[in-house]
């Protein structure tokens, strides 16, 4: 029952945010953080009751399970194992972020606005949550709404078009998603009778090689557009760009996690051996976004969009690290998913900051900017040395562990992505010093970060520091549901020994 | 003809008494009450009546008409539809000068040639149904006799109809003449056979073209767009209802043996026809900025939709493209009962027209962006439900031209319908501009029909219930249309 709590809190306080926007605009900004945060202490309780449930591997913390449309096989399943919690937890989280600092820039509207924002993290947690096929499908499709409502009313000036081209590019993906759903239960129900969207029933199915290759790019079409894996990124920095911030956090927090998510709970558990035959070229294509993504950004003058390239960066390492299919990189693949949600909040946040200040995104003039907003500058340097892998930091410790990983099945493929955190190096630093040093224009006086804006940075640094100096309860937590995941399909795993062998496969 | 036959002929009629007396109220009283009181009765008691009658055994009245689960079901859906339009035509006519009177006695005649049409098991009842429920739609779409526009509807939906009946009859004849048989149950026979003579198929497949043309498939639509935009907005509800319901039942009934397996002509055109109505609706639809246009193309689209769940074959697909009918005559229906409702001195029909529609109505435009997501596919709503279905009756009989078409088709059609959508939710333009004048303004802040709005909020009720909790109208159209 508390998952139904974790998904209808955020429903029901957006309604009530809704309504309390007619009374006082401020309100509805209050209810919509208080039901986040009880909502954040209740995945946190989940976490707290159940280490014993954590520690014994495959053990879900909770489960609920209940018919919807008993003639088609459909129920509605939620479970929960680590892995969701700590997604949970992060959307959460970054939920109050966004609309704790946005939320003053949003005067049309505002109680409609709160209601997309927790409506669309509701069907967030939803994604992350859902054990049926249909349900999963359902809420990856109802999180785009709010979304699609976020970028085209709240965003900048081109927010109309990117909010179409991203609801257009998602969806196009969706249905082919939701063909290779149909088709992977037709399969198994002829075969077995059986006719069920279930998670637990449609795993090991027995599938010939075409039709697993088929099925398989079906769902690993529509996790790399919402991931925005190269070549499928083309609505991203269009989306992340126009966004209004609470929008861009999310899009870039969350909502490219649940392709992730996607990927490591449904694609490569349901279709092993396809999943292995295309892993090569999934983790090339991983390796190309990472050094694409930095390449990008590095010619961008919209810090927006320079934020949303170097998101392109950190997903081609997501990529990579699910598809090489180890314990270490799996592990790894949570850490840079949490840290770099927090980090690409952060980022955007500041770039909001200085939108406000400056009046634009226009990295180029900027400048000069440390003497005036010395605390926006320390803390936009903690963030741009997390973009670029710091040690001590939390993107370094999921980086090194999936490069770990990476680097046991084929050196090269270990070796592209080192040459893509050369260029994250130069773009992090560039950005800090475009914006902070050299000649400062002739401005009117700009306020230096204060108050809640400096509190929600200065929690956002502490936790990237945190997830670098000792990641483990965020290790331990996703643990025994990686193993599970990786005990359920050990065929995912690529057996890539040497180069020369590499060659001499060629690609699939 | 005994007591039993009247029974299973109740339902048309309830509808044919209630004609007439639509027509002897109009020479009693002056008023528009009683009319429109008669036809909601009539199709009431019509819509009781075949309720009463689900659940009997399939029976034959006369070698015209067969009343089984299929026919009663989509009796059923016509009438309710009907029903619906009855009720936006309520408040609709009370802003006009012109009275209703004539409206409902067309609307009656076309319901129960719908009616006849979906319960039809002979050529003969098959043409009676096509051209009353035609005669009545002519008048219906040039009701508006003051506007040009509406002239031009009726006039444009009048020739090509009549053409198009000159193909059914011609087809039908060169059927006849080369099997001497008039009773779909005989063509059924000869579809299951393995071979066609010629001149058989030449006269199916223009049967098939006077069926297309009623469901505007293209390349039979041309005359869409202008007649949604011509014709007042109850008449279009209709036509975007009524008049598909009961051709898709037909079309269903009518050439389901000749798509068991897929090598005839007949097939082959249904394909063609198909995957060239699922593009073409969608790619249309894309620049044009009058929302009855819109929904003109976007319905020869979702047609397309249905025949594609119809082309699988099996009991699956069948059961699917019925639901499908259902899913999109409720859409449609709620998305022309808010033009209906919006529409005072002029029909509301422009997206400029309903700019900012989000802040003077929260309601009424909730109705319609719930409509417009239900025809893109948005879950918990209908559509996306009828959707859902269709694409598993194709994924299972692996039909997958038709299914990969849909999926790509309904992905463009996102585009016109979010911006549908978005337009209500912005901001109204500056009153600068002179078109949005004073009469615009003033038509937004007078209070809608309640009969409208029972119209409206039934559909986006049903709308939103079935695409939440749909098992149980599935296993109703299964149990209906199985039986």
């Amino acid at each position: 029952m508390m998952l139904v709590w974790l998904i209808g809190i955020p429903l029901l306080g957006g309604v009530l945010a809704w309504a309390a926007a007619r009374v006082h605009p401020r309100a509805s900004q209050v209810l919509s953080i208080a039901a986040l945060g009880i909502d954040l202490c209740l995945a946190l309780w989940l976490r707290g009751s159940h280490v014993q449930a954590l520690t014994q591997s495959g053990a879900w913390i909770a489960q609920v399970q209940w018919p919807w449309i008993p003639r088609m096989g459909i129920s509605v399943h939620l479970a929960m194992d680590g892995l969701s919690l700590l997604l949970v937890v992060l959307t959460l989280f970054l939920g109050i972020m966004s609309v704790a600092v946005s939320s003053s820039d949003v005067r049309d509207r505002p109680g409609f606005f709160h209601l997309n924002v927790l409506w669309s993290i509701s069907a967030m947690i939803a994604v992350f949550m859902a054990l049926d096929l249909f349900l999963f499908y359902v809420a990856w499709e109802l999180m785009l709404v709010p979304m699609y409502f976020i970028i085209a009313l709240w965003g900048s000036e081109n927010r109309i078009r990117a909010a179409v081209k991203f609801f257009v590019f998602t969806q196009a993906s969706s249905l082919f998603l939701l063909i290779a759903i149909l088709g992977l239960y037709f399969v198994h129900g002829n075969a077995t009778g059986n006719y069920s969207f279930d998670y637990a029933a449609l795993l090991h199915t027995a599938l010939s090689h075409r039709a697993g290759v088929w099925l398989m790019l079906g769902f690993f079409l529509a996790f790399a557009v919402k991931l925005g894996v190269f070549p499928f990124h083309g609505w991203l920095p269009d989306a992340y760009g126009e966004a209004p911030l609470a929008g861009s956090i999310l899009l870039a927090g969350v909502m490219a996690k649940t392709g992730a998510y996607g990927l490591i709970r449904f694609c490569l558990p349901l279709f092993p051996q396809a999943s292995n035959s295309f892993s090569l070229a999934a983790m090339i294509l991983g390796a190309a976004a990472i050094v694409y993504g930095a390449l990008m950004a590095l010619g961008q003058t919209d810090l927006k969009r320079l934020i949303a390239y170097t998101s392109v960066s950190h997903m081609g390492f997501v990529l990579l690290g699910i598809y090489v299919w180890g314990q270490l990189s799996l592990q790894g693949v949570v850490l840079q998913m949490i840290s770099h949600g927090i980090t690409a909040g952060a980022l955007f946040m500041i770039a909001a900051g200085l939108e406000k200040r400056i009046g634009t995104r226009d990295i180029t003039r900027y400048g000069g900017l440390w003497h005036v907003t010395p605390r926006l500058g320390g803390i936009t340097l903690v963030f741009a040395l997390a973009l670029m892998g710091l040690p001590g930091l939390g993107t370094f410790v999921g980086e090194v562990l999936i490069l770990l990983d990476t680097f046991r099945l084929s050196i090269p493929l270990a070796v592209i992505p080192i040459a893509g955190t050369v260029f994250a190096v130069v773009y992090s630093l560039w950005m800090v010093q475009r914006i902070f040093m050299g000649e400062s224009a002739p401005r009117p006086h700009i306020a230096d970060c204060r108050g809640r804006e400096l509190l929600s940075l200065g929690i956002m640094a502490a936790l990237i520091v945190w997830l670098g100096v000792y990641p483990k309860p965020f290790l331990d937590t996703s643990a025994p549901a990686v193993t599970e995941l990786r005990q359920s399909a050990p065929e995912a795993r690529p057996v890539i020994t040497s180069p020369r062998e590499l060659l001499a496969r060629g690609l699939p | 003809m005994n007591l039993e036959n009247l029974m299973l002929l109740s339902p048309f009629i309830a509808v044919a008494l209630a004609s007439i007396a639509v027509m002897l109220a109009a020479t009693l009283w002056k008023t528009r009450f009683p009319a429109l009181l008669i036809t909601v009765v009539g199709l009431g008691a019509g819509l009781a009546s075949t309720g009463a009658l689900v659940g009997r055994a399939p029976a034959a009245v006369t070698p015209l008409l067969l009343i089984n689960g299929y026919s009663l079901y989509f009796s059923g859906l016509v009438l309710a539809c009907s029903l619906g339009v009855a009720l936006l035509s309520m408040g609709y006519f009370a802003r006009r000068e012109q009275g209703p009177v004539q409206f409902c006695l067309f609307l009656l005649l076309s319901t129960l040639g719908a009616m006849v049409i979906a319960s039809s098991s002979h050529f003969a009842s098959l043409l009676l149904g096509l051209e009353l429920q035609g005669a009545g739609l002519y008048p219906l779409a040039a009701y508006a006799r003051f506007t040009p526009a509406s002239i031009e509807a009726g006039i444009k939906y009048l020739v090509p109809s009549t053409v198009a009946s000159a193909f059914l009859v011609f087809g039908m004849a060169l059927v006849y003449a080369d099997s001497g048989v008039m009773d779909f149950g005989s063509i059924a026979a000869i579809g299951r056979a393995p071979a066609m003579s010629l001149l058989m198929t030449v006269g199916l497949l223009m049967i098939l073209s006077g069926a297309a043309f009623k469901l505007a498939l293209v390349p039979f639509h041309l005359w869409t767009p202008d007649v949604y935009q011509g014709a007042p907005a109850p008449a279009t509800a209709f036509v975007a209802t009524v008049s598909k319901a009961a051709v898709v039942g037909l079309l269903m009934r009518f050439f389901a043996p000749f798509t068991d397996h897929g090598s005839n002509a007949v097939a082959a055109s249904l394909w063609a026809l198909a995957i060239a109505s699922m593009f073409a609706g969608n790619l249309l639809a894309l620049r044009q900025e009058n929302i009855k246009r819109i929904i003109a193309y976007s319905s020869i689209a979702h047609m397309g939709y249905v025949l594609v769940a119809f082309l699988c074959g099996t009991a699956l697909g069948i059961v699917s493209a019925t639901y499908y009918v259902t899913a999109y005559a409720i859409t449609a229906l709620c998305a022309l009962a808010v033009v209906s409702l919006l529409s005072h001195a002029k029909e509301t029909e422009s997206l400029a027209d309903i700019r900012g529609l989000a802040l003077r109505r929260p309601l009424v435009a909730f109705l319609f962006a719930v409509a417009m997501m239900s025809l893109a596919g948005i879950p918990f709503t209908v559509g996306f439900i009828g959707k859902f279905y269709v694409l598993s009756a194709g994924v299972q009989s692996r039909v997958w031209p038709l299914t990969f078409s849909l999926a790509v088709s309904s992905a463009i059609g996102l585009y016109y319908y979010l911006r549908v959508v978005i337009v209500m939710y912005r901001h109204p333009a500056p009153a600068s501009e002179k078109d949005a004048g004073p009469s615009a303004m003033a038509g937004m802040s007078r209070p809608l029909s309640a009969a409208g709005m029972i119209a409206l909020g039934t559909a986006g009720v049903l709308l939103v219930c079935f695409g939440v909790y749909p098992g149980p109208l599935f296993d109703f159209i299964a149990w209906m249309v199985g039986s």
